[in-house]
């Protein structure tokens, strides 16, 4: 039955081409509603999403789409395994990048790993992780502190 | 034609974004309102065309495409004079919304509106709008007149896009633990904001429970202080996962008199509710906020209080039942007639409310169970005539009582060998047999009980606390299906091959153990 398989292709914002099984590239939801609107007969140009991005992307669907019948054990050691190799900054683009593509398992996925980054972390150094300005005045901040003087206890 | 819009708006009275209730329209800016009309019976004729923002979901398409056929012919309206126009509007929108079908039929007259004159000469693939700035938000439309990701050459796309890019972080916020998001309050002022938005602390809180439960036992205790004996809760919280315990205790400290003694009644989305001779008390431990509720009619410190949620005004409620003339005299003082409920709100004034007589002997003072929107109790074994009737509902949002149906198995069962509780988000009841047998049944579509756990155990581990009117258990899962059961000073762990796993010691011996997830949901007490 392997020739009768739907190919879809997938063109990244730096030209390069992916052809990717139907049942994988329908983990993104965004590609499902596609393909039920008719719309996924051509190469589908995905504006904001590299090639190196976009293999991963279907690196991950691909594994999950084999993966379907092993223990949900197995699954979870997979993602970490996939995702212990990705760098934050990598991260950022595949949180984007699976929010545009509607995967949700991966988006938890990505999401869950800056969060188990960050959650550590003080709010100065929040800041300076994802370029936010402090917009509290002095007063207002040491106002909140005060209440939460606790959560500044870094033991765990 | 594909129109998406994102549309993130603002409640003018605090000054703060009210995530959840965006609203979202999308329309062309046609020259008429026949136009403008006809376009809203399209986007009616697609789906609902008001959609509910979170900012996990940023932006709403209307998955439907019109063809550049349709759009370039100039007696549909989309084209006029070789120019396109496209609109969108940003409302104000005060909490909570409610949108009436009759609002939708109004028309539209959008409030941010982008002009691409000279159509047919446009020779790039994409145009961006300069930003509007709405309420405070940044905005831009941005087309892409050879399509973005659906087929090529064939269909223009439309976006209405936030200009600022950190829509995402939301979603990695609601992953974090409640003291990081606490610590995170002093990022910024959109951080806090965002924090504190109830549809925030909803998703959070749905995101924790998709994680390994955990317990918290409390006990009461005296230390004495330089000034004045003072009052201490103890708390032992608990994670069991995969051989790795992570072990918590907690020493709240609380400022009331020192005759007073709490107990642990039950706890709701992170939230637990104390009993004390004089007060009763609510404590978030997560974000250490409590609050002293002020004392209602008499009632038996003893007896067991409803705690829970009402999902359709979202507010948790704390039920108790009192007789009004302290009049009975034996067995009948178990019984009360009258029900009162407190609500939780943000109002300091709030008070103890009747809700008016209760239609069955309930007994108060076995303990409960919260799940999905009302509370369950036992009917009283000795006072309550119909003897089929052994399980009573309470719905928080109606406050009403009803019976519900008990598994058969359980008619002949002396009920202080049963317990109520929660498992997989229903109702659920746990029986312990004269052989040390648990046996655990879950509540289906509030219709069908089915069996899910029956396992032996070594010995009566579940009652050896000998003072106990009442099973004093607490039972939970673990994402991977297995049973905890926390009971006297240990945990209990059964994987569905049998094996039962001890650890032991590790809990104050005594106390009631909850299954509890931590959140952020405010109590509007203090800290």
């Amino acid at each position: 039955m392997a020739s009768t398989l739907k190919k879809i292709i997938l063109k990244s914002c730096d030209g390069k081409i992916l052809e990717v099984e139907e049942a994988v590239a329908v983990q993104s939801q965004m590609i499902k509603n596609m393909i039920e609107d008719d719309c996924a007969n051509e190469e589908i140009p995905l504006p904001d999403i590299t090639g190196e991005i976009l293999s991963m992307i279907i690196e991950y669907c691909k594994m999950h789409v084999d993966g379907e019948n092993n223990s949900n054990n197995e699954l979870i050691a997979r993602d970490a395994d996939f995702i212990t190799r990705v760098d934050l900054n990598t991260l950022y683009y595949l949180i984007v990048a699976a929010n545009f593509l509607n995967v949700k398992s991966l988006l938890d996925l990505t999401c869950q790993r800056v969060a188990d980054i960050i959650k550590g972390k003080s709010p100065e150094e929040i800041r300076l992780t994802f370029n936010i300005k402090n917009d509290f005045t002095p007063e207002e901040e040491e106002e909140i502190r005060k209440k939460n003087a606790w959560a500044f206890d870094y033991k765990d | 034609m594909r129109f998406k819009v994102a549309h993130v708006l603002e409640d003018p009275q605090a000054n703060s974004f009210k995530i959840g209730d965006e609203e979202f329209r999308g329309i062309f800016e046609g020259p008429t309102e026949a136009f403008r009309a006809n376009w809203l019976n399209r986007l009616q004729d697609f789906e609902v065309p008001v959609k509910r923002f979170s900012e996990i979901k940023t932006e709403w398409g209307i998955s439907r495409f019109l063809s550049q056929k349709t759009f370039n012919n100039a007696a549909n309206g989309y084209l006029v004079d070789n120019c396109c126009t496209f609109g969108a509007e940003v409302l104000v929108i005060q909490h909570p919304l409610k949108i009436e079908k009759s609002v939708l039929q109004k028309p539209i007259v959008p409030t941010l509106t982008f002009k691409l004159p000279n159509f047919s000469k446009l020779d790039h693939r994409s145009y961006k709008s300069h930003v509007f700035i709405r309420n405070g938000i940044k905005w831009f439309f941005r087309v892409d007149l050879k399509g973005v990701f659906m087929c090529k050459d064939t269909h223009l796309n439309i976006d209405l896009k936030l200009a600022d890019p950190d829509t995402l972080q939301p979603n990695i916020l609601e992953k974090l633990p409640v003291k990081s998001l606490v610590r995170f309050k002093h990022v910024s002022k959109l951080w806090f904001r965002l924090i504190i938005d109830p549809g925030f602390i909803d998703r959070h809180l749905s995101n924790r429970r998709n994680k390994d439960p955990g317990f918290v036992k409390a006990s009461t205790g005296f230390v004495d202080s330089e000034i004045r004996y003072r009052k201490y809760i103890f708390m032992d919280s608990m994670v069991v996962n995969r051989d790795n315990a992570i072990f918590h205790s907690y020493t709240w400290l609380v400022d009331v008199p020192p005759d007073d003694r709490y107990d642990m009644m039950n706890s709701c989305d992170g939230i637990l509710c104390f009993q004390g001779n004089i007060n009763i008390c609510v404590y978030n431990p997560a974000t250490k906020e409590y609050r002293f509720l002020p004392s209602g009619p008499w009632c038996r410190s003893d007896q067991r209080l409803g705690f829970g949620r009402d999902l359709v005004t979202k507010r948790h409620k704390i039920v108790m039942f009192s007789d009004p003339f302290q009049s009975k005299t034996g067995q009948d003082h178990l019984h009360h007639d009258v029900c009162l409920v407190f609500n939780l709100d943000p109002n300091p004034n709030s008070c103890w409310r009747t809700v008016g007589a209760v239609p069955y002997k309930i007994n108060a003072y076995s303990r409960s169970a919260y799940s999905s929107g009302a509370i369950y109790w036992f009917t009283h074994e000795n006072l309550h005539p119909n003897k089929s009737e052994v399980i009573i509902m309470f719905d928080l949002h109606t406050e009403k009582f009803q019976p519900i149906p008990h598994p058969n198995h359980c008619s002949n069962k002396k009920r202080s060998t049963l317990q109520l509780g929660t498992l997989r988000e229903c109702l659920c009841l746990a029986y312990l047999g004269p052989n040390h047998q648990l046996t655990i049944w879950i509540m289906q579509q509030q219709i069908t009980w089915d069996e899910v756990y029956c396992i032996q155990l070594w010995r009566n581990e579940l009652q050896d606390d000998l003072f106990r009117r009442d099973p004093r258990y607490a039972f939970a899962e673990n994402k991977d299906g297995t049973l905890l059961i926390c009971a006297g000073d240990g945990f209990y762990y059964y994987k569905q091959n049998n094996e039962i796993r001890c650890v032991s010691h590790i809990l104050r011996q005594c106390g009631v153990p909850t299954a509890f997830t931590e959140s952020l949901v405010p109590i509007y007490g203090g800290v």
